[in-house]
């Protein structure tokens, strides 16, 4: 019936283009046709002539397709909705646009929500950005800036420049005069890219008709039938609730449908999705930067890297992880006792892929610490005759403040391809096997732009994936110093040919970079498949060389050792902060006694260079753009960078006094005329140093910008507890804004209050404490008394650490944490508090809430018993009993009692004085990926694995209103929750 | 069937007018971008008819070369790549009188990447110049018709049934085929009116630029075109113009300014007969170019060094000349160079094209970088990554006798063609016969106003 239907629609789209004959109707007549008569082929014509723009904005803003596919039918089924409404007169692609941006924005935040667990449950594969993002990101902006363009012209622009029409076609559908399209949608270029340009992106190549209709991917053509016919359905009458389509894509029909009906509710939501735009971006980037920084491979466990010295060059926060921060700074104070990992043992054999083992094959384990995405190898091995190997590491203990780690042991042999298998990053025993395709050596040249060979130049291959039936493609990521099991680089011989060698025809793709100081920085994808008998060919261009100096703003004098990088101009947050895409790869210089660097750059057009004085001479970082000239290699820019005002503290132990070493700390100063946080000073084009870390005795130099701001610590484990700060201890701001996940408190180990300084001739002086908590350790048991096997913790013990740089918005969701042998660990806690502690064993149905008491819990030890979960069901109808048309719920945990941020935004409870957000978990979240969430018939909806005794919360939508609704259910208890009636007009918005 | 007073007829050498080295020199700077010191002395040894049939069987490329050529062209991701694609082509290639050609029809049909911000738009126009340099007139003006750039440039993407966009039809006439005065405003309708139905293509998997007839946007009515009625399409456009004595007149007299002269209009006495035998020959421009560079009029001296050399003449051609082998030039370098001295390939002025002649010189800022060039060519520039040019070792690849070096230098820029003053000038700064003396002087000759001149 439905592939009928699909079918049908199908044919008459192609019957349509065959004809041409609808292209002369105008979107008004074909939208009048598709109301008066519900005629397919009209709406069909619409989603042929509109399609690919709407697909372009969903897949700028969501990564997966299918989000971008739910979006893209909700899209269209609020037009099929929504088609009487439309104001005559007005564009239907820039009301598509809207529409589709909106959604796309509202997706995403739901996306963001739900991705957030399943990458943090540890046995998910890592799904990494594709590598077109960049691109994309930029793409994003643009529609972000369309939408914000007067409808006169959005309308032209996008119809010519997202869709890809002429002139003529545009003045024809909007029935305007060619001579005033042109005149409109010049403006409307020159008004994006202003306003681009602001943000520190040039496109003006893109800004051309046909430019971005062209960058368009086709929409899939499932998709499109798939949209029709739902369309059909919607005009018809249908309810949404029907299952005909996926509940992601009722909801947002539901929730943008919503909010282009009510004013004060549109304002709410522009905000809210301002703040999950800035979220995701800022998210993203923070992301990147911290993974694609080579360089924090260690020579081994053993010896842990030495302190930085005095003199050394800041360290920069993508240098090295948390962890590894955290373990300089216990090697310092030698004091502390070092809490943050323990060992574990990877132990497993090697098999070719009929089965035979791999005498020899080398072994290595890597870690992943906080998605970086560059590994560490932690240890190496050789397999035996009967390719066995047992390799001992260490993973973070439960004190540690990584917040996600992840393990793969690797394996190579000559002849063979690399191959790997993830490891559970919660066991201490591994038993693996790790199984080698054959090899097949993939051929390449290496050509200058010149068009000479490359000779003599380094071949790595920097990154591998691998499609695994059932999963996404895993990348392994390697650089700096790669284990014997890597594919080595290879050289280039006299004719720029290479062969490269360990890469198994099983591999998805392979990244390759060349790294050779006469040539650009190039790295370059491709399936080794397709070049089983192509040969690889890449273009090399002649090296960009930076080169300049750097010097004190105060005195003119030169600084040495001033760390000097660059990177592209990429992204800005809502609030007009820019913020900097991450650095070039290997884009990196240190100045010498004359304050000179030279630093190499990719073949880009525009960027920004930053240069950041030395822990020894603490300046703020200047950051500057830069054009580089057609044509040249070299090119002179020089820094000067602003003293700022010095300020020296220390971080010590509350009650003992003692000195704290790898503390981080952070300033963030705030913007002078909206009192609000921000990273960058635009008015003067400085930043504060990005962080530092205490000192052996606990001390810190660093230098702020004069003016208002705070500083943030966070110590070298979770050792130290997490208070809550009122927000008005840091800002001046009203706790609107950009503070939508936190405006009344913060979770911080410690900071220094809002402070208003001004340079003077001797440095501030700062003081800092951290207090040390104490932890409590525990069994959880099962019905049987038994250790439990497997099961998801969580409690506000677990936040995770403060990004970098930590005050952008972000969500203080707990983090669940898996035990799996029964015992766990929580850290840093207050001695005078009681903690609610919460577990799970998704796949034994069994739950546990627990108050646990510190005090008591030094005492005595600490058992928790699981007990049978219970569930809750809840029925929705409509006012006359039918199912419910788009009912927005949704269930967590609260972790802490609070506000609701999903429900109470909405309601104006923000403002409300002196009460916090609640800690929610999502359901789905907690349970680890095991489905406990269904819809049992079209009015019923089951919760399921619910924890004894723990507090969920229901947020849901009643008409217009916003509601959240708290609950516990007993042990084995099928709670049913009382019936939520839609009243009439919601309904059917 | 030559007459005796026939200004086509082919220059036959004699005593008191020989094949001598200026003509040489003329020949490769009119039909190419200048000639090595060898290649200079190869075709004053073996005369002009194996020089000039040489240029038109040119040798192919080795398959190194053509590798080195495809890797660039596979990853063009901005327009300066695009241009150093093209200039290793002129600087590189073996072909020079296509490149040339390929330089003249670019101009021919001004097609600018400002509007049509496409680079594979840019790239496929470039290639169908290319394709049909030598070839039949008709094919070329047919592709252009239907060029997925052209399309954005004039709007013929537009240009559609009952809505006539008159921009290309009006080019069409005007600058492509007839000139103004052999048309009216009703073919200029008609022609706009044949034209439609072409529409540029945006996708496609690979990037690449397409454009495909719609039937449907093509307006098959009839309409009266240079006196003839009928159900006219883009065809019997190409084919009712080139049926008009005025359009090979036209060609004529452009190729006759690119070629041999600007400093005087053509009259018709020159260009009739050889218009004549353009059309009679199908519009070949192999024949056409064949004729002019063989005939007596080529290497009259009325039309020596008639011609202000345009920046990728001069820039490149210095590059060309010199013989300098790959990676001893920054191709972004050249591309800039020439940007810089107003002739941005890929971005002509405007519909004309580059006006060329005195025009280049209007601009003190794009004479001052010819000079420029000349400098980071001669004396190197570590910022363009351009190594100094070594007259020694070149003089030892281009088999420069001993001694002989400034000489062999003068050849090779002014053909030895200079006042002795200027003569004895540049040759003192050599004498010492150090690189440094002989960079100096090559500079002077490069700074000779003749050289300024093709």
């Amino acid at each position: 019936m439905v592939k009928a239907q699909v079918d049908c629609a199908v044919r008459q789209l192609c019957r349509l283009i065959a004809e041409g004959g609808r292209q002369d109707l105008t979107d008004a007549q074909l939208l009048q046709r598709f109301v008066a008569h519900h005629e397919e082929a009209a709406f069909a014509a619409l989603v042929e002539r509109h399609g690919r723009m709407v697909w372009g904005v969903c897949r700028h803003l969501l990564r997966h397709e299918q989000d971008a596919e739910d979006v893209f039918q909700a899209t269209f089924l609020l037009l099929a909705r929504k088609a009487a409404s439309i104001r005559k007169g007005q564009s239907l692609g820039s009301w598509l646009h809207g529409v589709a941006y909106r959604a796309a924005l509202r997706a995403r935040r739901d996306v963001a929500r739900r991705r957030e667990h399943e990458r943090k449950a540890a046995t998910m594969p890592r799904v990494k950005a594709q590598p077109e993002l960049d691109w994309r990101e930029v793409q994003a902006l643009l529609d972000e800036e369309v939408q914000r363009l007067p409808e006169k012209y959005r309308a032209p622009f996008v119809l010519c420049c997202l869709e890809g029409e002429t002139l003529a076609t545009a003045a024809r559908r909007l029935g305007w005069k060619e001579g005033t399209v042109s005149g409109r949608l010049a403006q409307a270029r020159k008004q994006l890219q202003r306003r681009l340009t602001r943000r520190g992106i040039a496109l003006s190549a893109a800004l051309c008709a046909g430019a971005l209709a062209r960058a368009a991917a086709a929409v899939p053509p499932a998709l499109v039938g798939t949209t029709i016919k739902g369309a059909l359905r919607v005009a018809a009458g249908q309810s949404l609730a029907g299952g005909w389509v996926s509940a992601n894509v009722a909801t947002l029909v539901e929730g943008v449908s919503k909010t282009m009906l009510r004013t004060r509710l549109e304002i709410a939501t522009a905000l809210l999705m301002a703040v999950s735009l800035a979220v995701g971006g800022v998210g993203m980037l923070t992301h990147r930067a911290l993974a694609e920084k080579p360089g924090t491979v260690t020579e081994g466990l053993a010896a842990p890297p030495a302190p930085p010295a005095a003199e050394e060059p800041p360290r920069q926060p993508q240098r090295a992880g948390p962890a590894k921060e955290a373990r300089q700074g216990k090697t310092a104070a030698g004091a502390v006792p070092r809490t943050d990992e323990e060992p574990m043992t990877v132990a497993g054999r090697v098999l070719a892929a009929d089965g035979k083992p791999l005498a020899g094959a080398s072994v290595a384990v890597l870690r992943w610490a906080n998605e970086a995405i560059t590994p560490e190898p932690l240890g190496t091995a050789k397999a035996d005759d009967k390719g066995r190997f047992a390799i001992k590491v260490t993973r973070p203990s439960p004190a540690s403040l990584v917040g996600s780690m992840e393990f793969v042991a690797l394996a190579g042999l000559a002849n063979f391809g690399v191959g790997w298998c993830a490891l559970d990053a919660a066991a201490k025993q591994h038993d693996v096997e790790v199984r080698l395709a054959a090899e097949q050596p993939i051929r390449g040249r290496l050509v200058d732009l010149e068009g000479k060979n490359a000779a003599g130049v380094q071949v790595h291959v920097v990154r591998v994936g691998k499609n695994l039936p059932g999963k996404p493609l895993i990348y392994l990521p390697v650089g700096g110093k790669d284990p014997a099991a890597w594919p080595g680089p290879v050289t280039t011989d006299d004719e720029g040919h290479f062969t490269l060698r360990g890469l198994g025809a099983d591999l998805a793709t392979v990244r390759v970079k060349v790294k050779d100081d006469r040539y650009c920085r190039l790295t370059s994808d491709f399936r080794p498949r397709e070049k089983a008998q192509a040969e690889l060919r890449l273009l090399l261009e002649p090296a960009r060389v930076l080169e300049g100096v750097v010097t004190r703003a105060d005195t003119g004098k030169p600084i040495a050792r001033a760390r000097v990088f660059a990177g592209p101009p990429v992204n800005a947050s809502r609030t007009g902060d820019y913020f900097f895409g991450e650095p070039f790869e290997d884009s990196e210089g240190i100045t010498d006694e004359e304050g000179r660097y030279r630093i190499l750059l990719p073949a880009q057009r525009t960027f920004w260079v930053t240069a950041a004085g030395p822990a020894s001479d603490p300046c703020l970082t200047a950051i500057t753009g830069v054009i580089w000239p057609s044509g040249k290699t070299k090119h002179q820019t020089d820094l000067s960078l602003d003293p700022g005002v010095l300020v020296r503290g220390t971080v010590t132990e509350e009650t003992s006094g003692r000195p704290v070493a790898g503390a981080r700390i952070l300033y963030k100063p705030l913007k002078q005329d909206s009192g609000q946080s921000v990273d960058v000073d635009h008015a003067r084009n400085v930043r504060p140093p990005e962080f530092v870390v205490s000192g052996a005795d606990g001390s810190f130099v660093t230098a702020v910008p004069e003016g208002s701001g705070h500083f943030i610590l966070t110590g070298p484990t979770r050792d130290y507890i997490y208070a809550a700060v009122p927000r008005s201890r840091f800002t001046a701001d009203d706790g609107f804004g950009g503070a939508f996940y936190s405006p009344e408190r913060h979770y911080v180990q410690g900071y220094v209050p809002l402070l208003n300084l001004a340079a003077k001739d001797r440095p501030q002086e700062v003081k800092a404490t951290l207090r040390r908590g104490v932890a409590v350790t525990g069994t959880v048991i099962d019905t049987d008394g038994k250790p439990a096997g497997d099961v998801w913790m969580t409690s506000r013990l677990l936040l995770p650490p403060p990004p970098i740089p930590y005050l952008q918005p972000m969500p203080y969701i707990p983090q669940p944490v898996r035990i799996v042998d029964g015992r766990f660990e929580l850290h840093g806690c207050d001695p005078k508090e009681t903690y609610q502690v919460f577990f799970l064993d998704p796949r034994n149905k069994l739950g546990a809430y627990s108050e646990i008491s510190v005090k008591k819990a030094a005492e005595m030890p600490v058992s928790v018993r699981l007990a049978p979960c219970g569930q809750a069901v809840l029925r929705v109808v409509d006012y006359l009993d039918r199912p419910p048309d788009g009912f927005r719920g949704r269930v967590c945990l609260v972790v802490t009692p609070g506000l609701s941020p999903s429900v109470d935004f909405f309601e104006g409870q923000a403002a409300k004085q002196g009460r916090g957000w609640a800690h929610e978990v999502d359901l789905f979240r907690l349970a680890a990926g095991v489905p406990n969430f269904g819809r049992d018939d079209q009015k019923r909806f089951t919760y399921r694995y619910l924890i004894p005794g723990a507090t969920y919360r229901l947020d849901y939508q009643l008409g217009q209103k916003f509601l959240h609704k708290d609950f516990t259910v007993k042990s084995g208890e099928l709670l049913r929750l009382p019936d939520i009636i839609l009243p009439e007009e919601g309904g059917r918005p | 069937m030559t007459l005796p007073n026939d200004p086509w007829a082919p220059f036959e050498p004699t005593t008191k007018d020989p094949w001598d080295l200026r003509k040489v020199g003329h020949l490769h700077r009119r039909a190419g971008f200048g000639a090595t010191w060898t290649e200079l002395r190869r075709d004053l040894n073996d005369g002009p008819e194996a020089s000039v049939a040489r240029l038109f069987a040119p040798t192919e490329p080795t398959a190194d070369e053509r590798e080195a050529l495809d890797t660039l062209r596979g990853a063009l991701n901005d327009v300066q790549r695009l241009k150093a694609w093209w200039l290793s082509r002129i600087v590189y290639g073996t072909d020079p009188l296509r490149e040339k050609l390929t330089l003249f029809w670019h101009g021919h049909f001004a097609t600018s990447i400002r509007k049509v911000q496409s680079m594979p738009r840019m790239l496929r126009q470039n290639e169908t110049f290319r394709r049909h340099a030598l070839g039949e007139f008709a094919g070329l003006l047919t592709d252009m018709i239907s060029d997925p750039a052209m399309l954005v440039w004039l709007d013929g993407n537009a240009n559609y049934k009952g809505n006539i966009n008159e921009n290309f039809g009006r080019e069409f006439l005007e600058l492509f085929t007839l000139g103004i005065g052999n048309y009216g405003e009703a073919d200029v309708r008609a022609a706009a009116r044949s034209f439609t139905g072409w529409v540029e293509v945006t996708g496609g998997t690979d990037g690449a630029a397409e454009s495909r007839h719609n039937p449907a946007e093509f307006d098959d009515g009839e309409k009266t075109f240079l006196k003839q009625r009928g159900n006219w399409n883009s065809a019997d456009m190409v084919r009712i113009t080139l049926e008009q004595p005025a359009c090979a007149e036209f060609l004529c007299r452009k190729l006759y300014k690119f070629f041999v002269s600007e400093s005087a209009a053509p009259g018709d006495d020159l260009i009739r007969p050889l218009a004549e035998r353009f059309r009679s020959h199908g519009y070949s421009v192999r024949h056409v170019m064949g004729i002019l560079l063989r005939s007596r009029h080529f290497y009259d001296q009325a039309v020596y060094r008639q011609r202000a050399k345009g920046p990728v003449e001069f820039s490149a051609g210095l590059v060309r000349s010199l013989g300098l082998a790959h990676g001893d030039v920054r191709l972004l370098a050249l591309a800039a160079a020439c940007d810089r001295q107003r002739q941005a390939l890929f971005a002509p002025h405007n519909v004309k094209g580059w006006d060329g002649g005195r025009s280049w010189f209007h601009d003190s800022v794009a004479v001052l970088e010819r000079g420029n060039w000349v400098a980071d060519l001669v004396w190197g520039n570590p910022d363009l990554g351009q190594q100094p040019f070594d007259p020694l070792a070149w003089a030892e690849r281009q088999g420069v006798p001993g001694g002989k070096v400034a000489e062999a230098l003068l050849d090779v820029t002014l053909e030895a063609d200079l006042s002795e003053t200027a003569r004895s000038m540049i040759l003192d700064a050599a004498a010492t016969g150090t690189a440094n003396g002989l960079r100096q002087a090559l500079q002077l000759a490069l700074h000779y106003p003749a050289y300024q001149l093709a």
